[in-house]
């Protein structure tokens, strides 16, 4: 497939092109798609290629029990085949308010960061033949492009991106429920967010997806801000999202707040590994490339999870 | 202790330094905005921190403001003072005086450098720390302090000039009159003076100092006890002289007791010398022991009457003018008594002829005593003036005349001794008294007489006596006679005792066995017995005559006694010159033998010298037509020789009870007495402690950001 790029892409520059040229996204868990794909598919057809038995267990489909094997030793096995699946890529990405912070003037937002790691992934699922949608959210699912697999469907969500503004409070449980309920095939799902949001109920609402077998990635987007507070002696902090105020001293907080947020994060940690979420704290002040070579690189190393 | 703060309008900076304070605080309120993502978890980490943050903000705060006052406080010149200083101030002018002891003491010179350098040394240093606008002046304390100047005055080059010319006196010091000097000299001072001091620079020499009184020193002056003098001085002196009998006469044996003292830590073996000028020389070695005395006793009999100069000398040491004391001794010749009797002499059964050979035993001329009798009638014609002592003893008659004429002599300073003998005494005594024009002269009016022998009761003895009079002091020890052991068998009963008299003797049942009344210059001895047989055994015993010589003697001791006067106080002397000028010819001369002044008066036939100006020891001497006629002997005070300092708990208890002041050492360091003046200068004290708030409160800031 021929890789021809706009030069105006604001989220996707012929550089990260090359990078991300070699890069491969690989589905860990078995993916459900439409199109033959590098990924395992769960269905079984006689057309597919057989690929070993196994002993029959109450339940198991009787279509894919081995008759002969059963005349020939009196023994139920089944057969397991093999069958190349498209993976479906969800990126959801989270446009609320408190992801416009960037800092310093000269820094990028958030949300810009967001987009840059959205339409990487996008350029890499699209690349190796898979399908990526793209979902907007802040307390709610505020928009819905549904996964494709070619690129004329990649430039739509870049375009996407770059009209992208930010606006609303951050409710990801609300929203995650929503796009359930639109998600009915299972994929991968990579939520893109700073998270502002009570931990048991963000993944309470992962936890619907994994249940549906949805590999499910999080990105933790934060400035450096946010995990050790501004370098500043006396400040009124604004809420971005609520425009509620606080005046006090960083400089006299600062290892209450590292302690406080650090409890957050060990928080999403914890709830990510218990439900075998993968779970990236990246800041802004990190390439988004290097992100996701590192990540990529260490996907690639842990091989299949099945 | 009292904080006191010398400039404290610098307590204004503190307005100006908390501008800064106030600066910081303002603008504080002008945080910078920050649009942050979230406000949950700064919320949650203040709700965490804000109590300890209030405190630590709290304790920030109290250094940060303990800091600002440590600084205004050091620049405020804070000084530390005692309870009693009134320290000197910046401003104004203060009056100062320095009372310098000039005793005989500050003249030792046995450890290097004299006490007295060192006081001059000290009040020099004061003097520099003056100011050109205050007023001082120096009194010079002994026996008589002297100012160096008139009244306080800037000029501290004249006071510099009279310290430095100062020299040790022979004098004892009188610090009671100089504080009480120094006293009056502040009064004048008023109110002109803002500070007032007074620094006592001395020895503390005990016996200087166990009397001074410190209340007599204005509670509005401050007042420093600077001591010169810290080791233990080593003295021997010779502290006293005494004579027996004190007023000797030619052919009395003399004894001379001089007394020796040794103020060191160990005893010491003295040689005593003593020298009668011209003629004897006689030496003793005495031990004296640790901080003790010892007696040296000379018996010498000169044979010629007048003064004899007489000098008791140890071996110099380190304080000379001590080791030496001079004695005038006054050698009387033989005296004359007046026998007035109408009994015969020569009858050993009368009173006249035991009381002439106890008299003159040998009825010799050329003996101290001369004895003439006369009788009642032979007196009215007599000049009693040419005798010494009258008796009276057994008069038939005392006829008014004689009785007036008896008055006279007495009020001249002759003395009647009166034996109750005969019958006719109540008579006689009554007309002696009759004869008074200013009262009754006996010492006690006798009634009947008492005959025990005739009673068959025996006798009776004296019980009492008087020793303390020169008349009887000799029989204080019995060796020289025991007066009890004479028996009296008649006496009279006495009543209306006089209670001007002095009662020499006593019978067992407390009748009065002698007395004396004084009669102007004079004196009447009433005795209440007489040595006739009759009487009394008296003329059998030993005792008798040198009983009878001692009442002559007695009788004229205080006319004629040698006494001891003092350097720096005023000296007298007196002498017999009757018949002499009534302008004589006199010259006075002082121990160096120098022309000297002195006032004199005539009495009678007795010329009374005194001499008020004797800065000297030694012989201050009267020449009467060319010829020497009298002495006076003045000495140091034997109080000067114990150079023992008054102990630190004695000075301590005087501070506490009369007056506060401040001891000095005169060794110390030099910006002590400073500090004394001044207070303790405590800011540098507030600026470290500054420096140490300024570093807690860093470290204070340090630990707050790291936790």
């Amino acid at each position: 497939m021929s890789t021809v790029t706009p030069h105006s892409w604001r989220y996707l520059h012929p550089a990260d092109l090359k990078r991300l040229k070699n890069m491969e996204f690989v589905a860990r868990k078995v993916v459900e798609g439409y199109f033959s794909g590098k990924h395992r598919s769960p269905y079984r057809d006689f057309s597919q290629e057989f690929a070993d038995y196994r002993a029959y267990v109450p339940g198991d489909d009787l279509r894919v029990l081995d008759w002969k094997t059963y005349a020939r030793t009196d023994r139920y096995y089944v057969k397991l085949f093999r069958k190349d699946t498209g993976m479906l890529c969800y990126l959801l990405l989270d446009k609320s308010n408190s992801m416009a912070y960037r800092g310093g003037d000269s820094d990028l937002s958030k949300l810009e960061y967001a987009c840059f790691l959205v339409a990487a992934l996008g350029f890499l699922i699209v690349k190796q033949g898979d399908r990526a949608g793209l979902c907007l959210f802040d307390d709610q699912l505020r928009d819905y492009r549904p996964p494709g697999g070619t690129m004329p469907h990649l430039f739509l969500l870049l375009n996407d991106l770059e009209h992208l503004q930010p606006g609303g409070t951050t409710r990801i449980s609300a929203a995650l429920q929503s796009a359930f309920h639109l998600l009915k095939r299972r994929g991968l799902l990579v939520v893109v967010s700073d998270f502002l949001d009570e931990p048991p109920d963000i993944f309470s609402a992962l936890s619907m997806f994994t249940h549906k077998q949805f590999e499910v990635l999080l990105f933790h987007v934060l400035h450096d801000d946010e995990l050790s507070l501004p370098k500043l002696d006396h400040a009124r902090f604004v809420d971005l999202e609520l425009s509620s105020t606080l005046v006090a001293e960083p400089e006299v907080l600062r290892q209450t707040y590292r302690a406080e947020f650090g409890r957050y994060l060990a928080l999403m940690k914890g709830h990510a590994q218990a439900r075998r979420i993968d779970y990236n704290l990246v800041t802004t002040s990190t390439h988004y490339n290097e992100v996701l070579e590192k990540y990529l690189a260490v996907r690639q190393a842990v091989g299949w999870i099945k | 202790m009292i904080l006191q703060l010398l400039n404290p309008w610098m307590l204004l900076g503190a307005v100006a330094l908390s501008a800064p304070i106030l600066i910081h605080l303002l603008t504080r309120h002008t945080p910078q905005t920050v649009h942050f993502p979230t406000l949950r978890f700064l919320r949650r980490a203040l709700a965490r921190q804000s109590r300890l943050m209030r405190m630590r903000h709290l304790l920030l705060l109290l250094l940060r403001l303990f800091l600002l006052a440590l600084l205004v406080a050091a620049f405020a010149k804070p000084v530390l003072k005692l309870p009693f200083q009134k320290l000197m101030v910046t401003r104004g002018r203060s009056a100062t005086l320095l009372a310098l002891d000039v005793s005989l003491s500050m003249g030792y010179t046995g450890s290097g450098t004299t006490p007295l350098s060192r006081a001059k040394a000290e009040a020099i240093k004061v003097l520099q720390s003056l100011q050109s606008r205050d007023r001082a002046n120096v009194l010079l304390v002994s026996a008589s302090s002297q100012s160096v100047a008139p009244q306080m005055t800037r000029d501290l080059n004249l006071l510099r000039e009279g310290i430095e010319s100062a020299e040790a006196t022979m004098e004892e010091a009188d610090f009671n009159a100089a504080l009480e000097r120094a006293a009056d000299e502040f009064g004048r001072e008023g109110a002109k003076a803002v500070q007032k001091e007074l620094y006592v620079i001395s020895d503390f020499q005990r016996t200087n100092w166990a009397p001074v009184r410190l209340e007599a020193v204005p509670p509005d002056v401050n007042l420093y006890l600077v001591d010169v003098d810290s080791e233990l001085k080593a003295n021997t002196a010779v502290t006293e002289l005494r004579l027996r009998p004190s007023s000797p006469r030619v052919g009395d044996v003399v004894e001379v007791s001089c007394e020796v003292a040794n103020y060191s830590p160990e005893p010491r073996e003295i040689p005593v010398q003593f020298e009668l000028a011209g003629e004897q020389r006689l030496s003793q070695r005495v031990l004296a022991p640790t901080f003790g005395s010892a007696t040296a006793l000379f018996r010498l009999r000169p044979n010629r009457a007048g003064d004899h100069e007489g000098l008791v000398s140890i071996p110099a040491d380190h304080l000379k003018a001590d080791n030496v004391r001079c004695v005038a001794l006054r050698l009387l010749k033989g005296l004359s008594v007046l026998l007035l009797t109408d009994e015969s002499p020569d009858d050993d059964t009368t009173s006249a002829f035991y009381l002439l050979r106890a008299l003159n035993p040998r009825r010799n001329q050329e003996v101290s005593l001369r004895v003439t009798v006369v009788n009642g009638k032979q007196a009215l014609t007599r000049d009693l003036t040419s005798a010494d002592v009258v008796f009276v003893s057994n008069l038939d008659y005392l006829e008014a005349d004689l009785a007036e004429k008896l008055l006279d002599y007495m009020t001249n300073n002759g003395s009647v001794l009166y034996f109750l003998g005969g019958g006719q005494a109540e008579a006689q005594l009554a007309r002696l008294n009759a004869a008074s024009s200013s009262g009754p002269i006996t010492p006690f009016t006798v009634t009947d007489l008492v005959d025990l022998h005739g009673m068959g009761r025996g006798y009776v003895t004296w019980a009492e006596a008087r020793f303390e009079s020169p008349m009887l002091s000799l029989f204080r020890d019995p060796e020289h006679g025991d007066l009890s052991k004479l028996k009296f068998f008649k006496f009279r009963l006495v009543r209306d005792s006089d209670e001007r008299a002095e009662v020499l003797l006593k019978y067992e049942d407390r009748t009065p066995a002698a007395a004396r009344r004084r009669v102007g210059g004079g004196s009447f001895v009433l005795c209440n017995f007489s040595p006739h047989p009759q009487f009394s055994d008296m003329m059998k015993h030993e005792v008798f005559p040198p009983l009878l010589h001692e009442l002559v003697k007695g009788a004229l001791a205080e006319e004629s006694a040698s006494q001891d006067f003092r350097v720096g106080h005023v000296a007298s002397t007196a002498f017999e010159d009757y018949g002499g000028s009534a302008q004589p010819s006199l010259a006075f001369s002082d121990p160096r033998g120098e022309q000297t002044t002195a006032r004199w008066q005539r009495t009678g036939g007795r010329l009374s010298v005194l001499f008020e100006t004797t800065p000297q020891p030694g012989f201050y001497r009267v020449r009467l037509n060319g010829r020497e006629a009298a002495a006076a002997a003045v000495n140091v005070s034997p109080d000067e020789s114990d150079l023992r300092e008054l102990e630190g708990a004695e000075l301590a208890a005087k501070q506490r009870m009369e007056r506060h002041a401040y001891s000095v050492r005169a060794d110390a360091d030099p910006a002590h007495v400073e500090r004394l003046r001044r207070g303790r200068e405590l800011w540098h004290v507030f600026l470290l402690a500054a420096l140490l708030v300024a570093l807690a409160e860093h470290g204070v800031a340090w630990w707050m950001r790291t936790k």
